[in-house]
This record gives C-alpha cells, structure tokens and sequence, in this order.
C-alpha cells in the first residue's frame, strides 16, 4: 500500500524523518510515537503535500507527489482546523468534493451519504465556526471519505472528541475497513489505537523502532523479560512452587491479591501454570500477560535516556 | 464533609438549559466528570468556581457557598482551564508566581511556592524560559502548577491529558493519583474514558444537563463472577469438550479466545483442567468487567430511551 | 545511637502559609503590567526619549530665571528687545519680569503638555492594547477569576498599568521640571507663588491618565487582537484633529465646525487644562497686550462641555470593559 525507501524529511536542520524504509501493508494501520517523532510528516509525505528531502515514498506503486491520480484515491483528515469558518458542513464538504474532481450529480449523492456516515446530517446546515471539537473530526472525516478513496489517512481523528463522538467514528473507521478501505490512523490514545487494529507502526525521532503485529513485536523484545499477572487470594502459595520452576526470572508480590511473574519465556510457565494452581488448589480470578499491551510495548521503545 | 455539593442546581442560557436540576454530593477524592459535549460539566465546573450564577438550585464547594462566598472558595481551589491560558511574555517562573500572588500569597511565599510546585510537575530548566515556547505537555504541567501554588484543597481539572502524547498523558496521570494520594480532591473533567479509569475512584457521568450515574468506578466495573474470557492455544476442539464435560459453558468463540460461563462462583479451577487435559496451553483468563465505556454509553442510552 | 534521616521524595508537600484577606490582587497585576511594558525596548525609549522634553523645559526654566536676574538692567532691555523682535509681541510695557512669573510659566507648561500628548499617544499605543486583548487571545480570564480576583480588581489593575505610563510621561517630567524650576528661580520662596500651578499641572496630568487608560482599555477589551487596537487608539486620537483640518483648509475661514472639536480627545484635553491653567483670566488680569500670538493661545473656553464629552468617554469605556470581561468570564467556560 504504501512504500517507502530510506526517505528522509529534514525541515531545515529540524528532522521529520530520518532515513525510513518500510512497507506498510493494506489493511488498518496504527500509526503511534510521542510528539514530534514524525507522524504528521510521514503523513504529508505520503499525501503528496511535502516532498522528500531524501528517499523515496510509493502509494500503490507510485509516487504521490504531484500525481493527482494517486492523490484521488486518498483521503486525508488533518489534524488541525483547517476550515472555512464560514462554510456549512455540508457546503465544505460538497466544495471538497468538486475539488476532487467529482461530477455534479455523484457529488449530491455522496455528500449527503458521507455526512449521514459520520452522523453530522443534524448539523451539516450550521457554519462550521460554531461546531464543537468533535463535530470538526466528523467533518473533517467525511470530507475525507466523499469521493471514495481506497486509502484513508487520519491523523489523530479523535483528538477534542466525547466519549460518544469517539465510540461512533471507531465504529465507522473499523466499517471502512472491513470494506476493504485501508486506513493509516495516527491516535495518542493507545487504548483505542489497540482496539482498532493489532498492526503497528511505532517511530520516535524520525524513525521506526516497531512495525507489525502487536504479539510479533512484543516476542521480538528478547531482551525484556514477560510480565504474568496473576491474581488469587494467597499469592505466596503460589508464588513459593513457582520460585523451583526454571525459567522464572522474578516474583513480585504486589497487594494481598496480586502476584506478577516474570520469565523471557512466557509460553513454558503459562504450560506449568494450570498444574501448579491446581496442585495447591488455589482460586485463581484472573491470569493475564501484563506487558503486552501497545502501552507496555510504547513504554519500553520511546524511553528517552533523560 | 463533601468536597461539593448541589441540590437541585439549573442554569439557563437564553433558550439552553445547561443544567437541568443537578443534585450531587461528593465526597473528597479524585472524582472524575464524564459526559459528551454539551452535557453541562463546563457550566457546573464554572457554577462551582463562581463564575456563572446559577439560575437556580444550591451549590457548595468544601462548604462553603457558592453564591455568598466566592472568594473564600476561590482561596480553596485551584482550576485547570482546557485552553491555554497562558500570559504572554511571562516565563514558566514568572507565570506561577503572578499566579500565587493573585491568590493573595506574599512575594516570599510565592516564590518559595513556585519553585516548589515547578519541581513537582517536572518543569526543569524550562521553567526560565518564556512560555510560548512550550509543548502541550509543559503547558498542561505548569498550567497544573499554578492551579497548585496556593496549596488548595480542591482542584478542578478540564481535559488535562487532552492532545497530549502518550508519555505526556502518565506523567499527568501519575501527577493526579498523587495528589489525591496528598489529601487533594480532584475533580477530572474528561473525554478520555481511560484516562479517567485509571485515576479515579469516583466518576459522575453527566448528559443533557443531568446526573444520570454517579458512583465508585471498582463498584461499576465490578468483574464478573462467573463470566470469563480464556486465552487458549492448542486443540480447541479438545478443549470445548473438555469445559463441557465440566459443565463449562462455551459462550462464544473467536480466534484463540473462548468465552465461558462457570458453573458456580469460584470453580475456574475446571478451566485450568480443562486445559490441562486438552494439552494445550492457558496463556490468560480474564473476569468480564464493564469497561467505563459501557457504563457511559448504558447511561446514555438509557437517558435516550427514558 | 541512631541519627534521624531526611529523604525527600518529589511528592506533593502541602502548604501550611496564610493567604492574604485583603483585596491586594490589583497591586500584583499593576507591578506585573508594568513589568512586562518595560520588557519591550520601544517602551523603555519612549519613556526615556520624554526626559528630553523635561530637559528642555528646564532650560526654558533656567533662561527665564536668568532675565529674571538681569530685569531692569541695559542688558535684560536688550534681551527683551530680542524676544519682542523675535516673537513679535509688543512688550514695551514688560519691564520686570518676575511679576510675569506665573503666566509666562504657565503658557510654557501648557506648551510642553501639548508636547508630551505626542508621547502619550506613542506610549498608549505600545502598552495598551495588549492588556485586555491579549488574555482575551490565550484565554487567560479564567485563570485570574479562578483566584480570588474579581472583574473589577482586574479591570482596575489593567487601568493603572496604562496610567501609570502616562503618568510617567507626562506628569513626572512636568513635576520634575516643576521643582527643577522653583530650585532654580529663586528657591523656596517662589515655592508659594508657584503652588497652584503645581496642583494644576497634577490634575492635568490625571485628567490625561485617566481618559487615556479608559479609552484604550475598552478598545483592547473589544478584540482579541492587539493590532486592531492600535489602530482603533491612533483613530480615536488622529481622526477627529485631521478632519478638522481638512474642514478648516476647505470651509470658509470664520465657519468652522464646532462639534468636531467636541468630539475629538486631544481637543477636549486640551480645552481643560486651558481652564485648569486659568490663562484667559491670568491673561486679562496681566497687563500684557492681547497680541495674535496671545489669541491663539486663548480659544473660546467652555469647560463643562469638555468636561462632560470626557467624562462621559470614560464612563462609556469603563462600562463596555467591564461588560466585556464579565461575559468573557462567564462565557470562556462555556466554549
């Protein structure tokens, strides 16, 4: 879907990205790494809006940069507020849509059809200069959807939204992409990142330290040990067989209710586990891998050495 | 003693009606508001600091009232605006203590305070700088500082982790758990469902001017008794007709994940057999619990139906 | 023997101190305004580049002080003479000048003061309209109504910043030329002679203080953005003086138009400090001859008109800022 090749994007002596080659696969991609790690830039690279300083970028095999053919199978939501205040929502849309291209009577049908996707048919007659935060990232979604493209690219789409406004476009982008529309979606809120796709694309300083399968990522981490929480009523009778098996690394008992093993081999002790607890007859409430969420994993590869 | 409380509180803008009969009490702690835009919680945050006059209806803050004692609880408390709120020219230093010295702190005291709180929130050398020099997240922290500086006792927060990135968000996060830890209520005004789940003990969710559920967070996420999630690999089929035998019900099934209902409370030993006889192998079990999200949208929904 | 240890962890540490009851928050704003004025450097010239015209003035001061010395003498005559040929006054009859002390420094403060307008002009429009309009841009309202400060302390506070660099450029250097003069001219015991047009010179200066700081807050208060309330401050100012003119070049001479002048700030200004110096009835009581020079000094006085134009710009300019920061706050909250 979209290629790219040892590119770089330096603003002046600033870095965007540095020296990046990776292929992002179809499918719904999330795009996460602390503030200025380059999200926004490889958006805009792949959007065609900058030019790369180095290297090379390819959207479905070509270049996007002054190529209106590629470009009219992109959708792009931005992060800021890019509007005219005074337009209605329906009005912006609709102007979007002629700028893509779009002939009169398409542009009437999927105007109305995009703005009753994003739910903002209530409100598409009001001035966009009285929308709320959330009801801009609707806006801005569906002008990125009204002439159909094949690639969305939303950068940080919930941000400002309510909880109901964020439930909704989850909906929506998770919809699109069960019809084949690939998306690239940018969120500092890894929760719903994590809940939108298990693909990954993690950068920081311009480049990436972690791209695939969440599960895949983390088995690549050798070196930090895995975190099994366990809770029960008596985690020291647990805890003690469990100090004799061999490829436990470490025990910490946290609470009355709480024990979190850790072994770089997670697989061998989830096997022993079952054994162990019924062996003590023990009442287990819950078995889980601690670190194996986006938020554990962007813990351990954007530290910065402080 | 209650960190605030209302008692049948409106307000009425021209036609809107932003708080339609608010009767709350809540208790110290880090308490935090959830609601969708236009919910009111801006209005009663503002009704609270005694900003806006409520049309009708009682309010008091830490006791004391809202309508007659204004300034008493605005030496009590400290507000984190969503917005900027930065003073132009000021460096972070400068910032805080003109901050502290509205507060009615002398110009010791203030400085000695500035510092202090500077050094709780992290800002560091930057904190010479000017501020608009900042990133999001030093904002948010030194606009937390100067709601600090006065020492209060009760401290409302609007989107703190709004826009920020992921590192941004736990240092924020952590800096609220623990100032309730000190003996601080807080009052988190939030769209970021679990960013809130995560801090707080109490929510109040609000819709359409109303309370519509308020309550500990652990008492409604209570997990599940009986209802489990279990990660399997191995021969699934094996494993169904094993839990089966063991009168384990076989709820639903998706791609290494099985959910189960337990016969009795307490049993999720007949999992762990189970396992254990289909040779495969038990990588997690998981009590259901309603996240915050589902209470939030339950709530809604039912407002909608009412 | 144990020894007690200290570790100290960054944790949140409460504050035991006192919070001052007394409404104090407008002194923090005033200190703080000026403050950040005096950061910027065009500010900082403006208030120096006005110690020119107190020097000036003193000089001014210091010459009269010296015909003074040399009244009565051949010398002092043909100095005299001079000052007659040069500004074409008849003065034959002036043959002592101390007795002209107080009219002669009062038409040169007047001067000054028309002087220093320029400055106040240039200063306001540096200082002033980022007061309001700024915290109106970044939001800040809310911070300062979320301590216990209210909209009038607030309000208050910004208005003394303003004042404060008119003060500086007008009523200090007049009330250092001021003493600089008496010190000079005979010491102490001109003092008394002189003590009227030392509280005159006080209360022109307010006067100029509080009509400017009200008009240019209002017009910050109105924006968000500083710039429009630059440009608003120098066409309040401007607008009303060259219209008038345009209307004296284009009108025959005799039907100027009045209510012009009514309007305009500098006018109306200017209008009550002539009645405050009290130069028409100064000027009769003298026996001074009435010259052209005299006449343009002396334009038709009606200070309860002016008074009232003034006082009636800066209870409007008072009333509209403090309408629009109360709803500001209000409403800040609610976007």
């Amino acid at each position: 879907m979209i290629e790219l090749q040892s590119l770089s994007k330096w603003y002046g002596e600033v870095i965007g990205l540095n020296n990046v080659t990776a292929t992002i696969g179809d499918g719904m991609t999330g795009l996460v790494g602390p503030n200025g790690a380059g999200k926004s830039t490889l958006m805009g690279l792949a959007t065609g809006q900058l030019l790369p300083s180095m290297g090379r970028i390819r959207v479905f095999g070509q270049r996007s940069w002054n190529n209106p053919a590629v470009l009219s199978t992109i959708g792009y939501c931005p992060e800021g507020d890019p509007f005219w205040m005074n337009l209605s929502g329906r009005q912006f849309v609709s102007f979007l849509a002629k700028c893509s291209g779009m002939s009169f009577r398409a542009r009437r049908k999927s105007v109305e059809d995009v703005i009753e996707l994003t739910g903002m048919t209530a409100h598409a007659g009001r001035a966009i200069k009285g929308y709320s935060k959330g009801m801009r990232q609707r806006i801005k979604v569906a002008q990125a959807l009204v002439h159909g493209p094949k690639l969305l690219i939303l950068d940080e789409p919930f941000t400002g939204a309510d909880p109901v406004g964020r439930h909704e476009l989850g909906h929506l982008f998770r919809s699109l992409a069960d019809q084949g529309v690939n998306i690239l979606i940018s969120s500092h809120v890894l929760h719903e990142v994590e809940a939108l796709t298990n693909e990954i694309l993690m950068i920081d300083h311009g480049r990436i330290v972690a791209h695939g399968d969440l599960h895949s990522v983390r088995r690549a981490l050798h070196d930090r040990p895995h975190a099994i929480r366990v809770r029960l009523d008596e985690p020291r009778r647990l805890a003690a067989p469990l100090a004799a098996v061999e490829f436990v690394t470490g025990l910490k008992i946290s609470g009355s209710d709480s024990l979190l093993i850790e072994t770089p081999v997670p697989e061998q002790v989830f096997e022993q586990l079952p054994d162990l607890i019924l062996r003590e007859g023990l009442v287990v409430r819950e078995i889980s891998a601690a670190d194996e969420s986006l938020e554990a994993l962007f813990g351990y590869l954007t530290q910065r050495s402080a | 003693m209650t960190a605030f409380a209302c008692a049948n509180l409106t307000k009425r803008y021209g036609s809107i009606q932003a708080l339609q009969g608010v009767t709350l009490s809540v208790e110290p702690g880090v308490v935090g508001l959830l609601g969708p835009n236009g919910a009111g919680k801006s209005t009663l945050i503002s009704v609270l600091l005694g900003q806006t006059l409520a049309t009708s209806g009682e309010a008091s803050v830490l006791g004391l009232d809202t309508r007659r004692q204004q300034r008493a609880i605005r030496r009590r408390v400290g507000f984190v605006p969503e917005n900027d709120c930065l003073i132009p020219g000021l460096s972070g230093t400068g910032y805080v203590y003109y901050t502290g010295r509205l507060a009615g702190m002398s110009h010791g005291d203030s400085m000695q305070r500035t510092h202090e709180v500077l050094d709780y929130v992290a800002l560091d050398e930057a904190r010479y700088r000017p501020t608009e020099g900042y990133s999001t997240g030093m904002k948010q922290r030194l606009k937390l500082a100067q709601a600090l500086v006065h020492d209060p006792d009760l401290l409302f927060l609007d989107e703190p982790t709004n826009g920020m990135d992921p590192q941004g968000r736990q240092t924020m996060l952590s800096l609220i758990a623990d100032l309730g830890g000190a003996g601080i209520s807080v009052l988190v005004s939030s769209h970021l469902l679990p960013d809130v789940q995560r801090v707080c003990e109490r929510v109040v969710i609000m819709g359409g001017g109303e309370v519509l559920s308020s309550g500990r967070i652990d008492e409604m996420n209570k997990p599940h008794a009986t209802l489990y999630r279990v990660d399997y690999s191995g021969d699934r089929i094996a494993m169904k007709r094993e839990l089966q035998q063991r009168s384990v019900t076989v709820l639903d099934e998706a791609n290494g994940r099985l959910d189960v209902e337990l016969p009795q409370e307490g049993t999720q030993a007949k999992v762990m057999e189970a396992a254990r006889q289909a040779g495969g192998r038990l990588s997690g079990l998981h009590p259901k619990r309603s996240s915050l999200e589902e209470t939030f949208m339950a709530a809604l929904q039912r407002q909608r139906g009412s | 023997m144990t020894t007690a240890a200290t570790t100290n962890p960054n944790r949140y540490r409460r504050w035991d101190g006192e919070l001052n009851r007394g409404n104090r928050a407008w002194l923090v704003i005033v200190v703080t305004g000026i403050r950040l004025a005096l950061k910027e450097r065009k500010t900082r010239t403006l208030v120096m580049t006005v110690s020119g015209v107190a020097l000036g003035n003193c000089i001014i001061l210091y010459v009269l002080s010296l015909l003074e010395l040399v009244t009565g003498t051949e010398q002092g005559r043909a100095i005299l003479e001079f000052v007659r040929a040069f500004l074409r006054v008849d003065i034959s009859g002036v043959t002592r000048i101390e007795e002209y002390r107080e009219i002669l420094w009062r038409v040169l403060f007047l001067l000054v003061i028309k002087v220093e307008l320029f400055w106040v002009l240039l200063t306001v429009s540096k200082v002033g309209p980022g007061l309001i309009a700024h915290d109106l841009r970044h939001r800040a309202l809310p911070i300062y109504f979320a301590k216990p400060v209210t909209p009038l302390t607030y309000v208050l506070g910004k208005w003394i910043v303003v004042a404060a660099f008119v003060a500086m450029v007008v009523l200090v250097p007049n009330l250092f030329s001021m003493i600089v003069g008496v010190l000079i001219t005979g010491g102490l015991h001109t003092w008394g002679q002189t003590l009227g047009l030392g509280w005159d010179l006080l209360v022109s200066g307010l006067l100029i203080c509080v009509t400017s700081g009200a008009i240019v807050l209002a017009l910050s208060s109105l924006t968000s953005d500083h710039r429009y309330v630059t440009v608003g401050w120098l066409a309040v100012c401007l607008l009303p003086i060259f219209a008038q003119g345009i209307l004296d070049e284009s009108l025959p001479a005799g039907s100027t138009l009045g209510w012009l002048g009514c309007i305009s700030l500098r006018d109306n200004v200017m209008t009550v400090t002539d009645w405050l110096f009290g130069m028409r009835g100064l000027w009769e009581a003298s026996t001074l001859p009435t010259e052209a020079f005299a006449e343009s000094m002396l334009k038709p006085v009606r200070p309860i008109c002016a008074i009232t134009v003034l006082s009636g710009w800066v209870v409007c300019a008072m009333l509209v800022t403090y309408w629009r920061v109360v709803t500001f706050s209000r409403s800040a909250a609610n976007v």
